[in-house]
């Protein structure tokens, strides 16, 4: 007989609110200096629940098989020379207004919300942004990966810039 | 009332997905842009896994949405079943 799976419900409980402990020898106040900042009151963290209902295991499940899908591209467009070939100059004209105005901003918010999740005490807000922060670097990653083809035959740190 | 919304990569799964939220949620609106479909309704819509499963002929998982999202707009509650998205009237 199949094991039995879990549903999305009880499997979102375990790998959030199950995660989460008592402080034995520390001060729960101390641990989360900001989560009382200037008057904030959050009265029941446990009424917060990721609408997604997404879990580390099923985040990195899907990813993955999304990423396969971006890097089967990338790949071809290497191998194919595309720098060359399918792009031409309006293209790298974008891309040096994308690598500047919108990478950076995604590496930004995969610190704040690394920041943010540390400081929550509610466990589920915490998990979510940690998924998120990863997400925000993982954009970060796969746009660097996507244009450092233009290294080839292209001024390398500046884009000819 | 605003609209809520989902739009997919246009590609062979998503196709699927596209004939099964038209067909539980007939008032839709279904938008093919280059490369994107995206799909707008008025305050409600519901992605059925059972509907899916019949039009992609194979088991689908609700979680699996997210290889082909792009974006979406609306409270989302999703389950084993079903993702739904709505504002709150």
């Amino acid at each position: 007989m199949a094991a039995k799976k879990l549903n999305l419900k009880d499997k979102y409980g375990l790998l959030t609110r199950d995660l989460d402990w008592e402080f034995s020898y520390q001060n729960r106040k101390e641990a989360f200096p900001f989560e009382e900042f200037e008057g904030i009151k959050i009265t029941d963290w446990d009424k917060w629940e990721d609408p997604f209902r997404l879990t580390m295991d099923a985040y990195w499940k899907y990813q993955s098989e999304k990423e396969k899908k971006l890097y089967a591209i990338l790949d071809a467009f290497a191998q194919n020379n595309g720098q060359l070939n399918v792009t031409d100059a309006r293209y790298v004209n974008a891309i040096k207004i994308f690598l500047t105005a919108i990478s950076p901003q995604e590496y930004q918010a995969h610190q704040g919300f690394a920041h943010i999740g540390r400081q929550y005490g509610g466990v589920g807000a915490r998990v979510a942004c940690q998924m998120q922060s990863l997400d925000e670097l993982r954009h970060v990653q796969t746009q660097v990966h996507a244009m450092s083809q233009y290294k080839a035959g292209f001024e390398p740190t500046t884009f000819g810039l | 009332m605003s609209k809520v919304y989902i739009a997919l990569q246009d590609n062979d799964e998503s196709r699927y997905i596209v004939e099964a939220i038209e067909e539980d949620n007939p008032d839709v609106t279904v938008i093919h842009n280059p490369a994107m479909i995206r799909i707008e309704n008025e305050g409600y819509l519901v992605v059925k896994k059972s509907t899916v499963e019949e039009k992609m002929g194979r088991d689908w998982e609700v979680q699996e949405l997210h290889l082909n999202l792009i974006t979406l707009g609306g409270n989302v509650d999703e389950d084993d079943d079903q993702l739904s998205l709505s504002w709150n009237a």
